[in-house]
């Protein structure tokens, strides 16, 4: 059983410890600019949304590499950069959708969320649980609860 | 004996259940200390609380020797914090 | 490491900007941020210097734990010589902007002289550009980060700036940063002002790394998992400061109406159940609760304004959720002027940040011209036709924007109680010590509080030492000086970090500190300890307070106004008291080893390598 990083926007206050773990993770330092999570914050601070890979079952980004540096880890379900064949080219980064797939100036490799190797930092860092690490088939499931107590609220309140 | 305690902050969760706000009536041990109150509720007897009985602070060495009597109104809130 | 080794240093005068290394030997001896910051400030500027003339000095300082994983580490230190005060200004600041600019690579942003036309300095890793500001000169501290940003064409670039208070000098404007977190305090936005620089923007990506990388992410957890078990942590992140004010309210240490109350009968109206409650037509004031960088507390509040209300309703930009109450924002436009309107508050905290000026300085500005308007010195002659009695939450939301953007009697509230009770020939009145006012603790109930106000270096500030705990237990001036002293060496190391003081009150203890510090910047010939940050703290105190007597101050300024020191608290804790101050003086000087009028001996400053 694959899990998955659920974001629960609403729980985020955008200190930004996501952004510094990731990058450490990956990086050796402290960097939000080499994150690969990022935390949007809107309209004076009111809203603020983590995002990052979400790792596609037909992830637009590995069909459309010319060198194969894009495959799928069996173990953890994630989309993985194999920087002995990325080239640099950033065709994934056209190709794919949302904008999580991103290339390194750094290192002139593209960079993605490998979900740590199966144990993501972000998730394990948040302190307010608004990224968390659960079953990859229930993704939903917080939200489907919250509105199954909403929905028996009303129909208690008819009966 | 009873008497009207006042909380603030999160220590509105150590009130009652069915509290509405912040205020309620405690039926007390006689003499009871403010610490003895706090115990009761299942609050901390952390020093650096602030109690204040009749408008008036006990100080923190006082705490467990300070004895309400019926009817005092006791504020009961958490360390003060440089805001 | 954690030390990025470089100063940039920008002479706005000539227009160059040069990246120095730095001076690792003064960062071992004063840390960081208010610390180092206090250290370049003394080393590069004539404490005589006038404060908005160009040989002031305005320093930007980060601490060696800023921009680390460490909690609340988006700190950082704006210092120069204050317009308000004439002594050193060290105001903080969270939000991401400080971090930001160690991320480019930079520890101190050191600037000096002064531009000849507006400009603001824009900074991408070791990119550094002076660019003219005729675009966002004029205008708020909200459309000029809009403006940058926009123009960069780069939504992660982090601003800094000074709102038209900072243009107009008004003497309490602050450094606004990321719209509404502030380096608030003793006019630092007046000095960027005054220089002609709007703004500093920045973008960072060069990274931080620690020297001992296991040894300190170790310490972040220990620093993580007690902050989130924590009481007084949970109690910041849930209901924000403002907690705060039902506390001092029935302890009787609320300053209310210029001091001459010292409980406020509306605090229900303004305090954190008053926040949260949902009105009738269903407003909240409350919206969510914001973080600064790294910080696992998130004490910020967002809050919005009644679209219905008086304020706002021909206000349409106005309608936006923004930066809410704080402790003190509520105390310094509620109990302190007498108003009771949360969304009055609310609406003047949004002109503090939007224009750019401090809302302590602006309320205890605002409550002395009240009294003045009480006792019929001044009229609505005076104050453009509004009505100036305490109470008035008109007076409040008109005269915070006529202060921010210095039109009609804004511009002698601008000028500070100080100056603006002289001017009205009753300095009595100005409840404020070395020009700055206070914070929402009164001395008669908190006594320990009234020292810490008389003795801080940058005039009244409730922020440099800590005496809570002693004020609670004895409401007079015995065994003050030494919790006084103690706590303001503490407190002095904590800035110095990079972190908020507010982690002490979340649950980390200062091992926790040394902790970090070590697997931060440790090395085998450098290690930190307890004795080593108190020292640190020992040092900088003094430093600033050389400072002070390089710029003319004395002892005589270490005093609190007469209403404090001879009008007894009229109720609460304090009734019948006034402060103890001169009990408490002479112990404090000879427990800081000054001499008996309160000057720094050549043996202290020998002992601390000053």
């Amino acid at each position: 059983m694959h899990k998955s990083l659920i974001i629960d926007a609403e729980k985020c206050t955008s200190c930004l410890q996501c952004e510094m773990a990731c990058s450490y993770e990956h990086t050796g330092a402290f960097n939000p600019a080499r994150s690969r999570i990022k935390v949007f914050e809107l309209e004076h601070g009111k809203r603020s949304i983590p995002y990052t890979c979400t790792q596609c079952a037909e992830a637009w980004c590995q069909k459309a590499c010319p060198t194969n540096a894009l495959s799928r880890n069996a173990d953890t379900g994630a989309v993985e950069v194999a920087n002995s064949k990325c080239v640099g080219c950033k065709v994934c980064t056209i190709a794919c959708p949302f904008g999580t797939i991103n290339f390194d100036q750094n290192i002139g490799k593209v960079v993605k969320c490998n979900l740590c190797s199966g144990d993501p930092k972000c998730a394990e860092v948040c302190p307010t649980d608004a990224i968390t690490f659960g079953d990859a088939n229930w993704t939903g499931l917080n939200k489907m609860r919250a509105t199954a107590i909403d929905t028996d609220a009303g129909s208690q309140a008819s009966a | 004996m009873k008497i009207t305690l006042k909380t603030a902050g999160l220590f509105s969760r150590y009130l009652p259940e069915g509290t509405k706000g912040n205020l309620a009536e405690l039926e007390v041990k006689d003499g009871a200390t403010p610490v003895d109150v706090a115990r009761q509720i299942g609050a901390p007897t952390d020093t650096k609380c602030l109690i204040v009985v009749n408008g008036t602070a006990v100080p923190p060495s006082q705490h467990d020797i300070f004895t309400l009597n019926d009817g005092d109104a006791m504020s009961f809130m958490p360390p003060l914090k440089g805001g | 490491m954690s030390w990025q080794g470089k100063v940039l240093r920008v002479n706005l005068t000539k227009g160059t900007a040069e990246a120095e290394p730095l001076n690792m030997e003064w960062a071992e001896a004063y840390m960081g941020e208010r610390g180092l910051g206090s250290k370049y400030l003394w080393e590069n500027m004539d404490p005589q210097t006038d404060p908005l003339g160009p040989d002031n000095v305005l320093i930007f300082a980060t601490g060696p734990l800023t921009s680390t994983m460490a909690p609340t580490s988006g700190r950082y230190a704006v210092l120069c010589k204050s317009p308000l005060t004439g002594a050193i200004a060290c105001s903080n600041s969270g939000g991401k902007f400080g971090a930001e600019l160690k991320f480019a690579g930079y520890d101190l942003l050191l600037l000096e002289g002064k531009s000849d036309k507006p400009v603001y300095l824009n900074i991408v890793d070791d990119t550094v550009e002076i660019l003219p500001a005729d675009d966002i000169w004029g205008t708020t501290v909200w459309h000029t980060e809009e403006w940058i940003k926009k123009t960069h064409n780069d939504p992660l670039i982090r601003v800094a700036s000074c709102g038209e208070a900072g243009e107009n000098l008004c003497r309490y404007a602050a450094v606004v940063n990321d719209l509404h977190r502030a380096a608030g305090r003793s006019g630092v936005g007046a000095v960027m002002g005054s220089k002609n620089l709007k703004a500093v923007s920045v973008r960072g990506t060069k990274g931080v790394t620690a020297a001992d990388p296991a040894k300190f992410m170790a310490a972040v957890k220990a620093s993580h998992d007690v902050m989130a078990v924590n009481e007084g942590r949970q109690e910041l992140t849930e209901l924000g400061t403002n907690s705060m004010i039902d506390m001092m309210q029935e302890f009787g240490g609320l300053p209310t109406r210029n001091f001459k109350e010292v409980q406020f009968e509306g605090v229900d109206k303004i305090n954190t159940a008053a926040m949260f409650e949902v009105k009738e037509n269903g407003h909240r004031n409350m919206v969510t609760n914001k973080a600064c960088f790294g910080c696992t507390i998130a004490c910020g509040r967002i809050a919005h304004i009644d679209e219905n209300h008086f304020s706002i309703v021909n206000k349409p930009e106005y309608k936006l959720a923004s930066g809410g109450l704080e402790y003190e924002t509520a105390y310094a436009f509620g109990p302190l002027v007498g108003v009771s309107d949360i969304d009055a508050l609310t609406y003047a905290g949004y002109m503090t940040n939007e224009h750019g000026y401090d809302p302590i300085s602006f309320g205890g500005t605002l409550a002395a011209a009240m009294e003045l308007f009480e006792m019929g010195v001044i009229t609505k002659e005076d104050t453009d036709g509004i009505d100036l009695s305490f109470g008035n939450p008109e007076a409040l939301t008109v005269m915070s924007e006529k202060t921010g953007k210095g039109e009609g009697f804004g511009k002698i509230l601008a000028m500070g109680s100080k100056l603006m009770c002289e001017k009205y020939g009753h300095p009595e009145l100005a409840m404020h010590v070395k020009g700055q006012e206070f914070a929402g603790y009164d001395s008669r109930a908190l006594q320990g509080m009234g020292l810490g106000y008389a003795t801080s270096n940058r005039g009244a500030c409730h922020l440099k030492h800590s005496t809570f705990g002693e004020d609670m237990e004895d409401v007079s001036g015995n065994g003050k000086a030494e919790p006084c002293k103690t706590s303001q060496d503490h407190v002095a190391a904590i800035d110095s970090t990079g972190l908020c003081l507010f982690v002490g009150d979340a649950g980390m203890e200062i091992s926790h500190f040394v902790d970090l510090l070590n697997g931060a910047i440790g090395s085998d010939g450098s290690q930190w300890s307890e004795e080593r940050m108190m020292e640190t703290g020992e040092r900088v105190w003094n430093l600033e307070r050389r400072f002070n007597m390089s710029a003319g101050l004395t002892g005589a300024d270490d005093t609190l106004p007469k209403r404090l020191l001879e009008t007894p608290a009229p109720s609460g804790t304090g009734k019948g008291k006034v402060n103890e101050l001169s009990k408490m003086l002479p112990e404090y000087y000879k427990l800081r080893g000054w001499t008996e009028d309160g000057q720094l001996t050549n043996e202290l400053i020998d002992r601390l390598g000053l």
